[in-house]
């Protein structure tokens, strides 16, 4: 059995390599995907240096400002810039969506700024055309036309019905045809995902080999499981039923649905589901929680009145002035913390939601198996919203720390009253620089469990598609 | 003749579910499309009634101060115009939706038509982005563009890709030619007919979705808005019916035509752009969005610390400018100051803004000649233009805003040069955007003329293959079978 279904494949990896339309197909859809890498990763090098550049000059600035009051310091804040992966060059993702750059400043959390997608021409409309995407839309398409040919152009034909009068079970023979374009396709998605990590292998960027290779090499078995099962299903389909149209009509539909209108579709459903504030939205709500606390910024407010006779009788003493540190920076402390938490609250609620329209677009994945694998490559990648949440948390805390050392320093640098305190490089210096470190491999893996799992039943499904009993006499 | 192909196609059961499909999704495109107009229209109205608020209570403000209220922080201070131009009174500037926004919403989380007037230009530093589900946006949005762009070509395929190759896989080709001087005469009103029942498909779907959710004919240029989309939508089905007539003599089997089409579908409207863009930006350098942000933030430093070395130059040069008020000095000179810090930023980002700018314009520009290697992207930059959602309805807001940005900078810089309080009696007088619709009056005829070359291009596409159809439908012979799929 084991030979003949080997033999079957190697006669039908032979065909496939000698036919022109396969050739033909298959350096087609390589061209546009190295294409699509050549622009990708060169300006994902160019991005990578400039944000080097990019936060030596902001540090500068940062150290370089003149001898002034903490506190406008923290006004005037800095800037952190979104890393790039280096196989963001293969997917990616959403960062061209989400702004390259956060303005860290006191009392605002902001949401990232500059989207690049800004730049690009009016063929943006169209949507994703990145290596990622192309190779989980493509491939799958061309498994269905080859397994047209292969499964539906045999019978036609009249081969498979001389196969099986020779003695092949139609089982061996679907198992082997299966294994057959599984080599031919398996050495296109070679062929193309190797040339993407080889291109993103050459991007700067600040992950280690081994979380590189584990993270690429995940995304090439992703895109293989992609690929196997779509030729599985096409196998199946295409033999099982009785006209070459009817198969056809049903798999074209199934990827035309999950790759193009579903997502869109249930991203319009999403949408009204999960109603997301605008900017001034957002803001307005951070304002309502922060009228419930203590305005740093006033010291008559009720709760920081309260505030300071709690600590005047911890200290023991009558006024303000006696007390042994500045009171203004303890209270701007204390509603710095306060504004924190609130826009911890109201930025977690946006992510939420914003999740939540996540996971209904993935049902589109019940459908054809291009969401998951999507979702499985923009995480590997470091380009899907966990990823940019955890970079947006990672600002957010350093924010904290840069604002909280000036505040403290106000604290513990109490001037007479009518005097200013004014600090300068030698605090500025206090204040680490900013430095991030990517989760690893594990976060990925979480972020995409849900879609990897999704994966495993599709490909258990053509497995049970390629080994169930089917009568090739009747569609023979 | 067309009675049996009027049978035909009543009982090709796959035409009639695609042409049912197509009517559901521009339906649903238009619901989509409805939800995003009357979010633009309530953030906008929101906009307009928030200006009108800062207005008024910017005069109850100022009567109270010159009743001896108390003076609040100086640069909240409504008496300043320096306050008021770079923080009080800015309104943000948008555009109601356009009278064919129920046809194609564009890119709005992308694209947003607003802007803010500041002493240093429109928001020239740190555009603030609005917020928008990252993953959405990478999606795409589903509506009545995107279901002519994308699936109509599919429904015209599915309509006729197995007309004349079943009939020759069952033999009953040689019978039809036997009756007719060539296939031409045969299958013409079998392709008429599924194009008509296209053509009303489409009419359906557009007019029921304009019906159900609202649309205002009596706009002046909607209506032939309205009838040159419709009819580009046509154009671009016909184009698919007719490249299939065009694969009919080809001797492929049905399958085999449905994955060659589909193929070229996905050539038009994936592989194209997937090979144009990346080579748009590459041959196109522009400054990045990183290297902007952090030029623009050394701008803001430095013009800060330059502000007052600037404002001592402007007072050599100009000594008549000094107030004669002792007791105005001081303030006086803090808006100057100010003045001087968002000119020296004016003056450090401009190059930068117009570099973004021109980098923007010239890959537009080349966009735009991508049309003629996908009629696919010829129908999305006519109806972009169309629907108010194209580059044109973005340069006539953005004309339209600088020309505001003047008029604002043209009413505060003199007084605030000359060091004049503002008064209750100048708040009527502060400039107010009242911009029409994109695509509307002013603009339509700028979008009519930026919708015609890619209308035009599509025309030919759809002219030259109709014209390849005709002719190989006429040479179909007699050649028995089909080549099989292997």
């Amino acid at each position: 059995m084991i030979a003949r279904i080997a033999h079957i494949a190697r006669h039908e990896l032979r065909c496939q390599l000698r036919d022109g339309r396969f050739v033909a197909a298959a350096a087609l859809i390589l061209v546009i995907v190295l294409a699509a890498l050549a622009s990708s990763a060169v300006s994902r090098a160019q991005a990578s240096l400039e944000r080097s550049q990019a936060r030596a000059h902001v540090r500068e600035l940062w150290l370089g400002q003149e001898p002034t009051n903490p506190h406008s310091a923290t006004h005037y804040g800095t800037y952190v810039f979104k890393p790039v992966t280096r196989l963001s060059a293969f997917d990616t993702g959403i960062d061209p969506y989400t702004g390259v750059v956060v303005q860290l400043e006191s009392h605002v959390q902001r949401e990232f700024a500059e989207r690049p997608v800004r730049d690009s021409a009016s063929l943006g409309r169209l949507g994703e055309s990145g290596p990622g995407f192309l190779l989980c839309a493509l491939l799958p398409l061309l498994a269905i036309f080859l397994a047209q040919g292969a499964v539906a152009g045999e019978r036609e034909s009249g081969l498979l019905r001389q196969n099986l009068a020779l003695g092949a079970s139609p089982r061996a023979w679907l198992l082997g045809k299966f294994l057959g374009l599984m080599g031919a396709l398996g050495l296109v998605t070679t062929l193309a995902v190797g040339a993407c990590v080889c291109a993103a292998a050459f991007v700067p960027g600040e992950e280690t080999l081994a979380e590189f290779l584990v993270r690429s090499s995940s995304i090439y078995a992703t895109i293989l499981l992609l690929v196997a099962v779509t030729a599985a299903l096409s196998v199946s389909i295409a033999a099982r039923c009785r006209g070459a149209r009817t198969a056809l009509a049903v798999l074209l539909s199934a990827w035309g649905l999950g790759t193009f209108l579903l997502p869109r579709a249930l991203n319009e459903v999403a949408e009204a589901l999960w109603a997301t504030p605008s900017a001034q939205g957002l803001e307005d709500q951070a304002h309502e929680l922060f009228s419930q606390g203590i305005d740093g910024h006033d010291p008559n407010d009720e709760r920081a009145q309260r505030r300071i006779a709690e600590l005047l009788a911890a200290n023991g003493v009558g006024s303000v002035e006696e007390l042994p540190f500045d009171i203004g920076g303890v209270l701007m402390q204390e509603g710095e913390e306060y504004q924190a938490r609130a826009y911890a609250a109201v930025f977690g609620n946006l992510w939420s939601d914003w999740r939540a329209q996540n996971r209904l677009r993935d049902l589109a994945g019940l459908v054809w198996p291009f969401a998951a694998a999507r979702r499985v490559s923009m995480a590997f990648s470091g380009t899907d919203l966990e990823h940019h949440v955890d970079f947006a948390r990672a600002a957010e805390s350093y924010r904290g720390v840069l604002v909280k050392t000036m505040n403290m320093a106000i604290a513990n640098n109490k001037r007479p009253a009518g005097e200013r305190y004014v600090a300068g490089r030698e605090l500025w210096e206090t204040v680490p620089d900013f430095s991030y470190r990517r989760p690893g491999f594990d976060f990925a893996l979480g972020a995409a469990s849900r879609a990897l799992a999704l994966l495993f039943v599709w490909a258990s499904l053509g497995l049970l598609a390629l080994l169930l009993p089917w009568r090739a006499e009747v569609a023979a | 003749m067309i009675r049996y192909a009027a049978r035909a196609l009543l009982a090709d059961r796959l035409a009639l579910a695609a042409l049912g499909a197509l009517v559901l999704a521009l339906l649903f495109g238009a619901w989509n499309a409805d939800r995003a107009r009357d979010a633009q229209h309530e953030r906008w109205g929101g906009l307009v009634a928030a200006d009108l608020l800062t207005l008024e209570s910017l005069e109850q403000d100022l009567e109270a101060l010159a009743n001896g209220g108390q003076a609040p922080p100086a640069w909240v201070d409504p008496s300043r115009p320096a306050a008021l131009a770079t923080l009080v009174a800015i309104p943000t500037l948008s555009a109601p939706p356009s009278p064919l926004a129920l046809l194609g919403m564009g890119v709005p989380g992308v694209h947003p038509l607003e802007a803010k007037p500041t002493l240093a230009g429109l928001a020239p530093e740190y555009a603030r982005e609005e917020l928008a589900n990252p993953e959405g946006l990478l999606t795409g949005r589903f509506d009545p563009v995107f279901v002519v762009v994308f699936l109509l070509p599919l429904v015209a395929i599915a309509l006729v890709f197995d007309l004349l190759p079943r009939d020759r896989a069952r033999g009953l080709l040689p019978l039809a030619l036997a009756c007719a001087p060539s296939a031409w005469e045969v299958y013409a009103p079998h392709y008429a007919l599924r194009a008509l029942g296209l053509l009303l498909a489409l009419g359906l779907g557009t007019g029921g979705g304009l019906l159900l959710f609202g649309f205002d004919a009596s706009f002046p240029g909607a209506l032939p808005a309205l009838g040159l989309w419709l009819a580009l939508a046509f154009s671009h089905g016909l184009l698919w019916i007719a490249a299939a007539s065009a694969l009919a003599r080809l001797q492929a089997s049905g399958t085999v035509q449905a994955l060659l089409l589909v193929a070229l579908w996905v050539a038009a409207t994936a592989a194209v752009p997937a090979v144009v863009s990346p080579l748009l930006e590459l041959s196109v350098q522009s400054p990045s969005r990183t290297t902007s942000a952090h030029l623009a933030r050394e701008a803001r430093w430095k013009s800060w610390d330059e502000k007052e070395q600037r404002t001592e130059r402007l007072l050599m040069q100009h000594p008549e400018l000094r107030p004669a008020s002792a007791s105005q000095q001081e303030a006086w000179r803090e808006q100057l100051e100010t003045l001087a810090y968002h000119r020296g930023m004016a003056e450090a980002t401009a190059p930068l803004i117009e570099g973004l700018e021109r980098a923007a314009r010239e890959r537009q520009r080349r966009a735009a000649h991508v049309a003629w290697f996908s009629p696919s992207l010829a129908l999305l930059g006519a109806l972009d233009e169309l629907t108010g959602t194209g580059p044109s309805a973005r340069l006539a807001f953005d004309r339209a805003a600088r020309a505001f940005q003047a008029s604002w900078n043209a009413f505060f810089i003199p007084r605030i040069e000359a060091g004049q309080p503002f008064t209750a009696a100048d708040v009527a007088r502060i400039p107010r955007f009242r911009p029409g619709p994109p695509g509307a009056e002013t603009n339509l005829r700028e979008a009519l003329a930026a919708a015609a070359p890619p209308a035009l291009i599509l025309l030919l596409w759809t002219l030259a293959t109709a014209a390849l159809g005709w002719f190989q439908l006429r040479r179909v012979g007699l050649e028995a079978g089909s080549r099989p799929l292997r």
